[in-house]
This record gives C-alpha cells, structure tokens and sequence, in this order.
C-alpha cells in the first residue's frame, strides 16, 4: 500500500484529542430512577475510584476509528491488487458519410459518439481509452485515462463526418500499435456496417464490432462529370443510385453557373443505378445537379463540377524576335503571351507572369515562377563556355524521359549549341554527345529550364516535335490544374505557383484557412465539408490565383447505407505472448470515506436505540 | 426491529382495563376475609364472628323478650315446651378499601406499575362488589375517595370509570390515607395497599391506625424489573423521579451486586415488619400477567380464595 498524501497522517493526532476529550469531557448519562432510596445503600468509595479511570465505551471506539479512517483516507492510499489490471479500449469511430444519415432523430455519428461517451464514463481506476476516427484517413483523436475524461468527451463532441469510405484497416493499424504494450486491451468498433466487413484474423486483440444503424434507403449521386466542346456545349454526365428496396420516382434539377437549366423526372428501380447525360448551350464554369432523396442522408443528392479548372498561363516573352516560338505558344490554349525586347525588360514584370522565356539574354536574378532560358549568354547566372557543335543524336536521362517521351527529337541537326557548367541545381535532362542540351532545375522561387540551342532559323522549329516540346515545357514550368471535384475526405495535394507564399482557403460555410506554403513543395488538403470551396494563392499582398473547388459527398461505395454486419465479438485468433497484467493501485480513500459515514450511521442508531432503552 | 417505532406515533387511547370474559371468571373467586371483621349481617357473604338468630342451625339460646319471633324453634317448644331461639352463622359484607399509591415512581418502569395498580384495584374492587362488600377506592394525595363507599355489582362501571382517570401525582402519603380510612370507618374492614413501597411507609404506624382485629391489612407490593435488576452501565447520574434528587455512580459488576443485594434486603425488611405487625404482604412483579401469573400467585398465598 502506497500513500500519496503521507503529510496527511498529521490529522491522526486528533485520535489522542478524541480520547482526551473523552477523558475531560465525558458527561454521565442522566438516567431517571424511581427512587434513590435503594441507590443509596451502595458503598460510595468504589464510585469515587473509578470515576478518574477512562472507560473505552463502543462510542470512543467508534469515535476513534471514524478518525482514523478519515486520517487515513486524506493520505489518499493505494493498494496494488493482483487482480486490479487496468483496463485499455480502443474505440474506432466510423467516421464515413453514410455515418450522416439520420435515424430516428440523430445520426448514425451521434449514437455512436454516445456509444463512445458511455465507454469513457465506465473507466476506473487506471483504465485507459483510445479514441480513434475512421474515416477515409484513420486518424488518432485522443486518448487518456479517467482523470481526462473531460477531455476525451471534448473531443468526441468535435468529431465529425470526415469523408467518404471508412479505412477501417488504417484504424486497426494505430490501434494495434497504441495497444502494443497492453495485454488486456480490447478494441471497440462502432460503425454503421455500411461496407464489407473487416478482415480482423490477424488483429492480436479482442474486437467487438457494434453495428450502429438499420436497414435505410438511400439515393444519391454517385457521378457528375462535364466538359464542353469547342461549340462551346457542355456535355454532360450523371449517375444516380437507388440503394433502397422502393421504386424512385421524382425531379432531377441541373444547374449551370446557379442558374436553373433542366428539370427532369427520373424513376429509378429499387437498387438500380440509372446513367443520364445531357447536352446543354455553354460556356458554363459549374455545373450542379440536385435531386430530393427523400432520405436520411441529404449530404448525396447534390454534385457539383467544374467544367474547366485549367488556369491560364501568362507567358512573358523576352527576345527580340522569335517567330517559331511565338507561334508555338499562341497554339496552347488558355495561354497569354506577351513580348517584350531584352532591352524593354524589366524583372518586375515577371512578377506578374506564371512563366517567363528567356532568349539570347539572362537577367541580373532569376525571375519568380517559371523561367525557361533558351540559348543563353554568358552571366552571372549561368556559367556559359562558349559554344561547340553538336552531334546529331540526342542522349535523354532518366529524368528526361519523363518530360520528353513521345517527342521524337532523332536527326535533327542540332548545329552550335551553348556549352555551359551546370551548377548543382540544374539537371540535364538530354545530352548531346557529353554536352547538355537541355536541363531542368529549381532554385529559390524559380523553376529553371534551359534549352542549350539557338532557334534562330533551326530544323528543330519546323519540327512537329517543336510545338510538343515548348507545350510540355510551358505545362511543366506552371502549377497544374485542380480536379474538376474532389470527394469527402479526398486529400488534395495541391501545387501551388512558385511565387506563393500564402495559401488561402475559405469553405461554404465561410470558414476561412490560411496555410504557409513552401516553394514547390504541394499542400496537403483534406476537404470534409461538402460544397464548393474557394481556393486563393497569394504571393505576398497580391493575390496571383483564384479557383473553386468541388467537394462532393456521393460516391458508389458510400450510396447503400444497409449495414452488411452484424454485432460481433471476435476473438484474436493469433495468440498473444502470455504476460501478466500490470496490476494497477487501485485507490482506497473513497471506501475509507464509506466506512466513515456506515460507521457514523451505525453510531447514530446505536444511540437511538440507547435512547429507546432509557425512556423504557 | 426495535427502530421501526423510533418515528412512530404513540396512541393517545389507552387499552381496556378488562375483558368482560375476565370478569366473569373472576366471579368465582373472592377476598379472604377474617372471620373476626366485623360487617352488616345478611347482607354479604362472609361468614360472621357472632352468632346471630339465624336460619342455619348451630345452637339454642333462651328465648328473651324481643327475639324475633320467626327464628323460635317451635319443634323444641312441642317436645319440651321451653322457647328457645335458634341460633345460627349470619353471612356479612366487609367494608374493602383499597389505597392505591399514585407517587410518580408508579409511574416508572416497563409495563407501567401504575397501570398494573390500577388493574389490580379494578379486579379486586369488582371482586369485592360482586360479592355485596363495600368497596371504597382511595389514590394519591386525594382527600376524598375516588370510589365509593359503594355496593353493588352495578357500581362496577363507576368503579372502572374511576380508575381509569387516577393520573400520578407528585408524592402519597399512604399513612394519611390508612388515617382517612380508620376515620371513616369504625367498624374495621379489609384494607388493600397497593404501592411499590418506595416512599417510607411505617408498618408499626400502619398497624396503629388500622388495628387487628378490627382491621384486616394487605399490603401488594409492585416492583419493576427495572428496579430488582436495573439494566444499566457505566457512569451514571441517578435522578430521583418523585424528588429529583441526583446522584452520581459509576455501575459496574461490583456495584450492580451490591444493589441487587440491597434490594433483596429491602424487601425482606419489609416482609418481616409485615410479618411482624400481622399485615399480609406479597411483592408482584409488574411484567407478570394479571390472569395467568398475578391472580393464581394471590390465590396460591391465599389472598383470594
């Protein structure tokens, strides 16, 4: 037994006081007689004796034993039983959309957050609990032991639906490896059941799957896809899923840029997916399609896309003059070229452009963005050596390949190129005999590519590969588009202008993130809250990029609610190396205090009882 | 459990003296009485000292002018032509009185001894109505009886109506009261003490006022349990009930013995000034049943007959 309060003890010393005020204040019992006339016949010496002796009555004893229980319990002791073991529970929330759907009044997540809190209130002692989230990312949401049950239940209160599709396998993963030193540990999954069972054979610790959720019907969109042609039509196409077990019958509405285009009736079979597609007169940015589910889960009958997310790319052209290239570039689409002269060059203007050409001339500082060199002089920048002829063939590295697959550069007479050290930060991409021809690199804020060859009246610009290589080039060199849409609880890894220093995100309910961004280093995204999301890049105070982004909730795996499990305990079939369980001091200051007060009754009806007796 | 009365309310009403089967079987019995007290004749049914022309035949005596003429034995007239008058036992009542101590020490203990006193006065009173006596009932400090002088069966509810409304008082002075009843009655008659005797009360003087044979004494001691064997412990302060006087004493095994055996010399003292002044004395124990222990215990020491 172990006290954590030993100082505590000091209140023991009220036992002697207890016994001296006994001794001192010890009042006899007045008790009525018919007469004194018999009393007084009793020899009176042998009272006077005993009347200085303390006389240990059940009431000091009771008085001094409730002392020393309440002594004892403010030392606050700990008794170390061997059959105390604490007790440790992982708890897995699904965490998937088709946790929204409601029933009865309250979501399948809230029932299972109760489920949870119901676990957290049962902890004792040094019991412990693991809160985990499964949703399409498993994550860790807390843990604690009683003394954090506030906390826990905080931060279950927090949980929310995180996106489409439960990793349930991930869970189990940070559970077993939370659990790894806690033998008796168990493992909590609270789910809805709406996706294929688990495998849970080679789990090491009980698991207890509680199915939260009946039987529902559900309709949702599980697809929604548009692009448009060059009249400028946008197509469009559509899936709908009908996962419950009546005939569908209802309207269908699609809207272009928030405006009503179509209302349709649709009926879909019981269990049907029904495919539509539509043609409707552009140009439209978004499309968005809606339809009453007439179902717990509304997050699903709605989908929107972007039908265009490329972002344009402002090309400043520094040369004097470069026909081929000009050419090249004005063929992209959603490109913006703009020439200026060496001389007419100003390094803030690049500031303003995604991506900055380089001919015949370098500047004093690489431009912000991205930056493509094509024959450069000797400078600062670039360690130029002179020139040399180069030989027919081309030698592409590894790296190379990537970029230049598919464009066929053999037997071109590639004539004088530029022969430069490439410093640390360029690599070669292809080779002319030993010479680099054409290198890629980053360094500070800029995404460098340098093409070793002067285009003045060359072969290669009557190339077809020439187009290829400068769109190629330019694409790469430029931050690439957003999807169309994302779904619940997609990670989006986006990659933002090199010129970005700030990246702002504000979502439907107007909730507004900023995050740091790092040059050329893609920001991870989780996106849970279904609607369209405003994506802003800054460069400083100037704002370089806008974008919308829709976050979807319905998919096909999500759209059928049916639980496909039931409630059940499986036992871990791989045998757990049998340790003992680490016994837990279980604290006692609480039974003690509960003695006390029994004790304190008892004396209260013993003197009752007393009382009784005398008035008898 | 003892404690399932601790919050209970106690009944104000107080139970019946007696049932009516009771009464009927105590018909049957009744006071010894001497045969030297000296009553109304033909009117009880105690048999008389003196004998009197009667029907029931014992002896003659000479005819004297103003014998009445009814009880002349006109068959000895025919034989032997002389008068003589037939003498026989007459039956005659006692004048019973029953003094009932009401001092608050009567009024202590477990059952109540008041109570036990007054159901004793009841069942002898009616005893003694019943059988044609006169029966006077006096309690506590009270100048004038609470019954009677009454005769007659009928006056038994009056009798009980009585008892029932004897309270307890402060203190009795019994030898007063033994004083009321010698100047009420010169004839003699049956006295009843009932009292736990706590309060000094002279056999020497009693048996002055209320002499033998005139007189016939019986003394009912009432003691409690409480009292022979008090269950108590420890360090005590002892409060007098009828005076208030207080006592410290620490209890004990020692000591508890030491007063059990005062008490046992307590009641022998008295038993032998009883015994000594001719007063017919029995100590009852209040927790005795008044049917099955107190009434055959009174005939067994020939109280009743």
């Amino acid at each position: 037994m172990t006290l954590l309060v030993p100082l505590a003890l000091l209140s023991l010393l009220t036992l002697p006081i207890i016994v001296i005020l006994h001794m001192t204040q010890l009042r006899r019992r007045r008790v009525e007689v018919p007469s004194l006339l018999l009393w007084r016949q009793i020899p009176l010496q042998t009272t006077a004796r005993r009347r200085r002796r303390l006389r240990l009555t059940l009431l000091l004893f009771l008085h001094l034993l409730v002392a020393l229980l309440i002594g004892v319990a403010l030392a606050q002791p700990e008794i170390t039983l061997p059959w105390t073991s604490a007790r440790t529970w992982a708890i897995i929330i699904d965490t998937s959309t088709s946790m929204a759907l409601v029933e009865g009044g309250s979501s399948r997540l809230e029932r299972a957050r109760q489920r949870a809190a119901v676990l957290i209130r049962e902890m004792r002692g040094a019991d412990q609990v693991v809160l985990i989230g499964a949703g399409p990312r498993p994550r860790l949401i807390d843990r604690g032991h009683v003394a954090d049950s506030a906390r826990l239940l905080g931060a279950l209160n927090t949980l929310d639906i995180e996106g489409s599709g439960s990793d349930l396998v991930g869970a189990f993963t940070i559970a077993e490896t939370l659990l790894f030193d806690q033998p008796g540990a168990e493992i909590f999954v609270l789910t809805d059941g709406a996706l294929p069972p688990p495998n849970v054979s080679n789990i090491r610790f009980p698991v207890h799957i509680e199915v939260i959720g009946t039987e529902q019907p559900n309709r949702a969109v599980a697809t929604l896809a548009a692009r448009t042609d060059e009249a400028q039509a946008v197509h469009i196409y559509a899936r709908l899923v009908n996962a419950g077990n009546r005939l569908f019958r209802g309207p269908v509405q699609l809207w272009l840029d928030d405006q009503l285009q179509l209302t349709e009736q649709v009926s879909m079979q019981p269990g049907a997916v029904l495919e539509l597609s539509w043609t409707l007169p552009g140009p439209a940015q978004q499309v968005r399609l809606a339809f009453d589910g007439a179902d717990g889960l509304p997050l699903d009958d709605t989908a929107t896309v972007i039908v265009n997310n490329r972002r344009p790319i402002r090309v400043l052209l520094v040369a004097d003059d470069s026909p081929a290239l000009v050419r090249a570039l004005q063929a992209m689409p959603d490109v913006v070229v703009t020439a200026v002269t060496p001389a007419a060059y100003v390094a803030e203007q690049s500031t303003t452009a995604d991506v900055t050409i380089l001919v015949k001339t370098l500047p004093a500082r690489w431009p912000t963005g991205g930056v493509l060199v094509i024959n450069p002089p000797a400078g600062s920048l670039l360690d130029v050596r002179g020139t040399t002829t180069a030989i027919p063939s081309i030698t592409l590295t590894p790296a190379g390949e990537t970029l230049l697959r598919d464009v066929n550069l053999s037997g071109i007479d590639w004539g004088a190129i530029t022969v430069i050290e490439p410093p640390d930060w360029l690599t070669p991409l292809a080779f002319s005999g030993d010479h680099p021809l054409i290198l890629r690199g980053r360094v500070e804020r800029s995404e460098v590519a340098v093409w070793n060859v002067d285009l003045t009246d060359h072969p290669l610009t009557r190339r077809l590969a020439f187009p290829l290589l400068v769109a190629r080039t330019i694409r790469s060199l430029a931050p690439p588009p957003l999807p169309a849409a994302v779904i619940t609880g997609e990670t989006l890894l986006y990659q933002a202008d090199l010129r970005t220093t700030q990246l702002e995100i504000t979502a439907p309910d107007g909730k507004r993130d900023v995050f740091d961004v790092q040059p050329a280093l893609p920001v991870a995204i989780t996106l849970t809250q279904t609607g369209l999301f405003r994506i802003r890049e800054w460069a400083d105070d100037q704002a370089i990029h806008e974008a919308h982004l829709p976050v979807n909730a319905g998919t096909l795996a999500e759209a059928d609610p049916t639980p496909r499990m039931s409630n059940t305990t499986i036992s871990p079939a791989v045998t757990l190396t049998q340790t003992k369980p680490i016994a837990t001091p279980q604290p006692l200051w609480s039974w003690l205090i509960m003695m006390a007060i029994i004790i304190l009754v008892v004396e209260w009806l013993y003197i009752q009882r007393r009382s009784v007796q005398e008035v008898r | 459990m003892w404690f399932a009365t601790i919050f209970r309310r106690k009944s104000s009403t107080p139970p019946p003296l007696f049932d009516e089967a009771f009464l009927r079987r105590l018909e049957r019995l009744s006071l010894q009485a001497q045969r030297t007290l000296r009553g109304t004749p033909i009117v009880g049914r105690y048999p008389g000292r003196q004998p009197m022309p009667a029907t029931i035949f014992s002896d003659h005596r000479p005819y004297v002018p103003g014998d009445d003429l009814r009880y002349l034995d006109w068959n000895v007239y025919a034989r032997q032509e002389q008068l003589l008058v037939r003498l026989g036992e007459t039956e005659q009542d006692v004048a019973v009185s029953v003094i009932l101590d009401t001092s608050r020490s009567m009024a202590m203990g477990e059952p109540d001894r008041l109570r036990l006193a007054i159901q004793l006065s009841g069942a002898i009173g009616y005893l003694a109505l019943a059988h044609g006596d006169r029966v006077s009932v006096l309690a506590g400090d009270r100048p004038s009886p609470v019954f009677g002088p009454a005769r007659g069966k009928m006056q038994a509810v009056e009798l009980f109506t009585a008892l029932r409304e004897v309270t307890p008082t402060l203190r009795t002075d019994l030898v007063q009261a033994a004083y009321q009843i010698a100047q009420r009655s010169s004839r003699g008659g049956l006295v009843l003490f009932l009292s736990d005797l706590l309060t000094a009360m002279p056999m020497e003087r009693l048996a002055q006022i209320l002499p033998a044979p005139r007189w016939q004494v019986m003394v009912l001691h009432l003691l409690s349990r409480t009292e022979t064997a008090p269950n108590l412990q420890g360090p005590l302060e002892l409060v007098d009930s009828e005076t208030g006087e207080r006592m410290a004493v620490d209890l004990d095994a020692e000591t508890l013995a030491a007063y059990r055996t005062a008490v046992q010399n307590w009641r022998s003292a008295i038993a032998r000034q009883c015994a000594t002044y001719g007063i017919r004395y029995a100590a009852i124990m209040t927790d005795w049943v008044l049917e099955r222990q107190i009434i055959p215990f009174l005939r067994v020491r020939r109280f009743l007959t």
